[in-house]
């Protein structure tokens, strides 16, 4: 389970304060599959940011399996970010010097994991997204939808419990970015992962089972699935 | 074009400050490097020439003798049978000692004894005018005056030089003339004002009568100083008997320059290779300070600034950067060249002709010349990255892939002109060596190092790609992804890291060239050292302040030692300062008949046995520094100037020498004095009866010569000690250039992983992302800098050792006349790996601080 308390984020000075999050209540069971719907700007990356402890709040607490994560030092974030969190990117964030296989392990090398197991379970994570035969390949010989199931395999690699999107088919075009809400979902479902989407796009948000919508850094709405 | 420099340009410099204190202190360290040397260059020889030119007065010309001088008898003919002004003259630099505290080093000062005829002096130095006038001059000063005439021993010492040792009129002052120390009182003052006006410093005259005293030299007058019309002088010369001739006094300072023009082709070889550090290091530093803007140049162009704009801002920018890292230099330059200047002096004084360590004079020529050359190689430096960058499609200049791309695909081709520069290295080898002139066989030389290390820098880009590859899989088996990474990304960012390498690589094979060419040359002499050095004790006179070779031990000396009973042999050697077709060259006398069973002389060529029975009768043996300088073999024969006019000498065998690199005739003494007079006995090798213990007979000999004779007693081990002193002393500014290899190293790699952190804030972001902690973070950095240190010593290791092999058989041998062999030194190449780890260890310490202020949420975003 996750639960954030009053959680704030600003940026900016004293005198000229940015309120990027205000006060966020919001508590999410495993397994959800969860949206954040809002414009560019909203807060749903700097929620992201904060969740997966990338950015520290300005106030409030995070906990994630009872775990607190806003009272990590930097050692043990590391190890959560490692451990228990997958991240995908908008535009992919896939290591250039590496090639598709090597992207998708590091994080598990990055854990000492045993090389042949790991490097079994990164091809069948690229198998069951589909591009094992470009294991091999450098990132930029690549279409955009592979990258992200690239992306999407290297976060899955050490099997966190939670998984953040943002924006994943932002930089996608709508038929490639279909099928990569449709991965996300057969992960949630089929996977027991809990997963939040950074979305701007309401057609994706509506791949999840609850829908909050993000604006001014505040919560402001919530939908289920059948849209109530 | 000002506002945008303003806003771009200046404010980028001022946000990187740590970037730009680099890029200044990398052209400050250019410029310095080479206005050091060359100070220290044009210095060296300056406190020479000035005593010369103020001891010639004005003299027009010099009639000189052999190597004994001229004759009395000979002298007053010359100048009472003449027509021009002519004057005799004795010279002698001289340790001196206060007579009270003739113990006391402390008090040890250096004379420079002058001995003249006080009523013919008169017309041709200044000083001696003023030292009669005010020896004249009133009635205490009168009395002076006669004294200075007619008394022995009285000396007029220079004012400055008696204020600085407490010394006043009537003090009795010791001199050291030969191995005897020699008694002057001082009899009056010459003014300070004179001396001033002449140049010299330190000077006592003497009355010729009293020089010929006590320099030993009874009967002889160095040289005749003459004043006279061109056409009255070569009048004079036809006149001159065949053992004397006439020469322009500017010849003495040529000939000195002629000994040292090996020593200061080598400075000259140094500060030439300093330049081309200099060079280096300022494009180095320039070209990251540019191409890390390559970001904000693409903006700039997607925002319709010119290519023509970029252009001329940023060459505004590195002509801002030029002038204040070139006044730097120059500032860091003079301080530099404080130290090479007394190094360079000490060596000359060590192995030539003695020089006074001499302060450095600024020379505004040299300081122009190498702002000049800073704020140029500064430009240009920047101005290759900056028009590449603003060639670059706007779209595509943001990318730096594109540019890591093309540095890629051009590795090849840089290889392939590596490959040209080493051919074309391998051609003036050969040239220089075929060649055998000495100038043009030197810049061959120099021309073929350059074009060694030109073909190791423009292979460096292909052989870094090369070995990444096949270290990446080491480090992948060693370090897992961590080093996969830190070795893709030398890869990766070629166009940065290459260069950085390439920087690295030169200084180390500067070093290594070096260090081994030095090993080499030890063992060289170290060998020569075993087989010419084998007396139990060697003796030389105290005295060294003089000239090299100018001490001599007195007759009463050789006598002394003949008596005593613990002496099995002793070999006289005599070394004497010659010329031969006007070049400067040494003849040596020795004993032969002692010599020839007891020395392992290294010949060319011959049976040991019959080259010394040759030598007795009357032939010479030749140095192969002289062989190979005059093109002689054995059997040839040369021609020397003696008493008695030209006299033809046949080669009989020729042998390894290290001991003078003009090259040296050697003969025994019979035939020496046949030609040349009395022998002049320089250094003494005793050889004991196998009975007699060195160490204690040494001691004993010590005791024995106290007070009687200024004589240095060296035993068979610390006179070798002393020649590896005097070797190591001579390569001692080599050290210079070591130190600052290691700068350039260190900054060229600094700049590197900093450009290169920079320019990957996004990865390094994405890193710590995805679970990288801080500790695998700097391991990776760690990696990747010692991985670029490591290339750089892999590559550095056959280019320093062809750089060694053309100092070795090209440089040296031509330049210096040594012949050396290439001897592989384990601890030359150890040292530059250490150099190169810990360089680039070094240099990944501040990079790796900066990591903790990146912010993972900013890097990730940035696109």
């Amino acid at each position: 389970m996750i639960r954030l308390e009053n959680l704030s984020k600003i940026y900016g000075s004293r005198e000229n304060p940015i309120v990027a999050l205000h006060d966020v209540n919001l508590t999410i069971q495993t397994g959800e599959f969860i949206a954040l719907y809002g414009r560019s700007g909203s807060g749903k990356s700097t929620l992201l940011n904060l969740l997966s402890g990338i950015d520290r709040p300005t106030s409030g607490k995070i906990f994630v399996h009872a775990a607190e994560v806003t009272a990590m030092d930097e050692n043990r974030l590391t190890l959560y970010r490692r451990d228990t969190i997958g991240f995908v990117f908008q535009f992919f964030n896939l290591l250039p010097t590496l090639t598709v296989l090597e992207n998708v392990l590091l994080p598990g090398q990055l854990n000492k994991h045993s090389a042949s197991k790991l490097r079994e379970r990164g091809l069948h994570l690229l198998a069951q997204l589909g591009i094992a035969d470009r294991h091999q390949a450098w990132p930029d010989q690549l279409s955009g939808g592979q990258q992200q199931r690239v992306a999407i395999a290297r976060a899955l690699i050490n099997d966190p419990q939670l998984l953040l999107a943002d924006e994943p088919t932002g930089n996608l075009d709508s038929e490639t970015g279909l099928h990569i809400l449709e991965i996300l979902k057969s992960l949630s479902a089929n996977h027991d992962k809990t997963i939040l989407l950074a979305t701007h796009s309401l057609d994706a948000a509506q791949f999840t089972d609850r829908v909050f919508q993000v604006k001014d850094g505040a919560l402001v709405a919530q939908t289920n699935k059948a849209g109530k | 074009m000002l506002r945008l420099l303003r806003l771009f340009n200046l404010r980028h410099l001022r946000r990187k400050r740590l970037e730009t204190l680099l890029c200044l202190l990398g052209i400050a360290l250019g410029v310095a490097v080479m206005v050091g040397i060359d100070l220290a260059n044009q210095n060296a020889l300056r406190s020479f020439r000035r005593t010369v030119d103020a001891v010639t007065g004005r003299a027009t010309h010099q009639i000189l003798g052999g190597p004994a001088g001229i004759p009395d008898s000979l002298a007053a003919t010359i100048i009472s049978g003449s027509e021009v002004q002519a004057t005799p003259l004795l010279e002698y630099v001289a340790s001196a000692r206060f007579h009270a505290t003739i113990q006391d080093t402390a008090t040890k000062m250096i004379l420079h004894l002058l001995a003249i005829d006080p009523l013919t002096d008169a017309d041709f130095r200044d000083y001696s005018i003023a030292a009669n006038a005010t020896a004249r001059s009133g009635s205490t000063a009168m009395s002076t005056g006669l004294r200075f005439l007619l008394q022995p021993g009285a000396a007029l010492v220079d004012e400055d030089f008696a204020a600085a040792h407490h010394l006043k009129i009537d003090d009795t002052l010791k001199v050291l003339i030969g191995a005897r120390w020699r008694e002057i009182y001082i009899a009056g003052l010459i003014p300070k004002q004179t001396l001033s006006q002449s140049g010299l410093d330190n000077l006592a005259l003497v009355d010729i009568t009293t020089g010929q005293e006590i320099f030993g030299r009874v009967g002889y007058v160095d040289r005749i100083d003459v004043i006279a019309s061109e056409t009255a002088a070569r009048t004079l010369a036809a006149q001159l008997p065949a053992s004397l001739h006439l020469e322009a006094p500017a010849r003495r300072s040529q000939r000195v320059n002629d000994m040292l023009r090996s020593f200061r082709l080598n400075l000259m070889a140094l500060s030439f290779l300093a330049v081309f550090v200099g060079m280096f290091l300022i494009y180095n530093t320039m070209m990251f300070a540019v191409m890390q803007r390559r970001k904000q140049i693409g903006i700039l162009r997607c925002l319709g600034v010119t290519p023509r704009q970029i252009i001329l801002n940023t060459l505004l920018e590195a002509f801002g950067l030029g002038v204040i890292g070139s006044l730097l230099g120059l500032g860091l330059g003079v301080v530099l060249a404080d130290y090479v200047t007394r190094t360079v002096t000490t060596t000359i004084s060590d192995l030539y002709v003695f020089l006074k360590v001499s302060s450095v004079t600024l020379n505004s020529g040299i300081l122009t010349k190498f702002f000049l050359i800073g704020l140029l190689t500064t430009l240009l430096a920047s101005a290759v990255p900056i028009i590449e960058a603003s060639k670059v499609p706007a779209a595509v200049a943001v990318r730096r892939s594109a540019l890591e791309f093309r540095a890629q695909k051009f590795a090849p081709r840089f290889a392939f002109a590596g490959i040209c520069f080493l051919v074309i290295a391998i051609v003036l080898a050969l040239n220089s060596i075929q060649g055998g002139e000495v100038f043009g066989g030197f810049f061959f030389g120099l021309a073929a190092a350059l074009a060694v290390a030109l073909g190791a820098i423009f292979l460096t880009p292909l052989l870094t790609l090369v070995l990444v590859r096949f270290t990446g899989v080491i480090m992948n088996k060693l370090a897992g992804m961590i080093g996969v990474l830190a070795a893709r990304n030398i890869q990766t960012a070629l166009s940065r890291t290459a260069v950085a390498i390439a920087a690295l690589m030169l200084s180390l094979s500067m070093v290594l060239g070096m260090g081994l060419m030095i090993a080499s040359f030890r063992g060289s002499l170290n060998d020569w050292v075993k087989s010419v050095l084998q007396a139990d004790i060697y003796l030389q006179p105290t005295d060294a302040a003089t000239a090299k070779w100018e001490a001599l031990f007195p007759p009463e000396f050789i006598q002394f030692l003949e008596q005593q009973p613990e002496i099995d042999a002793i070999d006289l050697y005599g070394a004497t300062a010659f010329t031969y077709r006007g070049q400067p060259i040494y003849l040596i006398a020795i004993s032969a008949v002692v010599v020839k069973d007891r020395l392992d002389f290294i010949f060319t060529q011959g049976n040991d046995q019959e080259n010394w029975q040759h030598l007795i009768a009357g032939e010479v043996f030749l140095s192969d520094g002289f062989a190979r300088r005059f093109h002689k073999a054995v059997g040839d024969t040369v021609v020397l100037s003696t008493l008695h006019g030209p006299r033809v000498f046949r080669t009989a065998a020729i042998f390894v020498d290290y001991s003078f690199e003009q090259g040296q005739v050697m003969m025994d003494h019979r035939t020496y004095t046949e030609n040349w007079g009395a022998s002049r006995i320089t250094n003494i090798g005793v050889f004991l009866k196998p009975q007699i213990d060195f160490r204690r007979y040494a001691v004993d000999l010590r005791r024995a010569l106290a007070g009687r004779f200024a004589v240095q007693v060296i035993p068979n081990r610390d006179l070798r000690e002393r020649v590896f002193k005097v070797f190591d002393q001579s390569f001692a500014i080599t050290q210079v250039m070591q130190i600052l290899a290691g700068v350039v190293a260190f900054i060229g790699i600094i700049s590197a992983v900093m450009s290169l952190l920079v320019e990957r804030t996004r990865e390094l972001g994405i890193l710590r992302a995805v679970g990288m902690g801080f500790g695998q973070l700097h391991q990776m950095v760690l990696i990747e800098s010692g991985l670029m240190g490591a290339l750089a010593a892999c590559i550095a290791v056959p280019a320093g050792t062809a750089l060694a092999l053309v100092m070795i058989y090209v440089i040296n041998l031509h330049t210096f006349n040594w012949t050396i062999n290439f001897q592989i030194n384990f601890g030359a190449y150890v040292q530059i790996w250490w150099m190169a780890l810990a360089a680039a260890l070094l240099a990944a310490i501040y990079p790796m601080s900066r990591l903790k202020k990146i912010s993972i949420a900013a890097a990730i975003r940035e696109e």
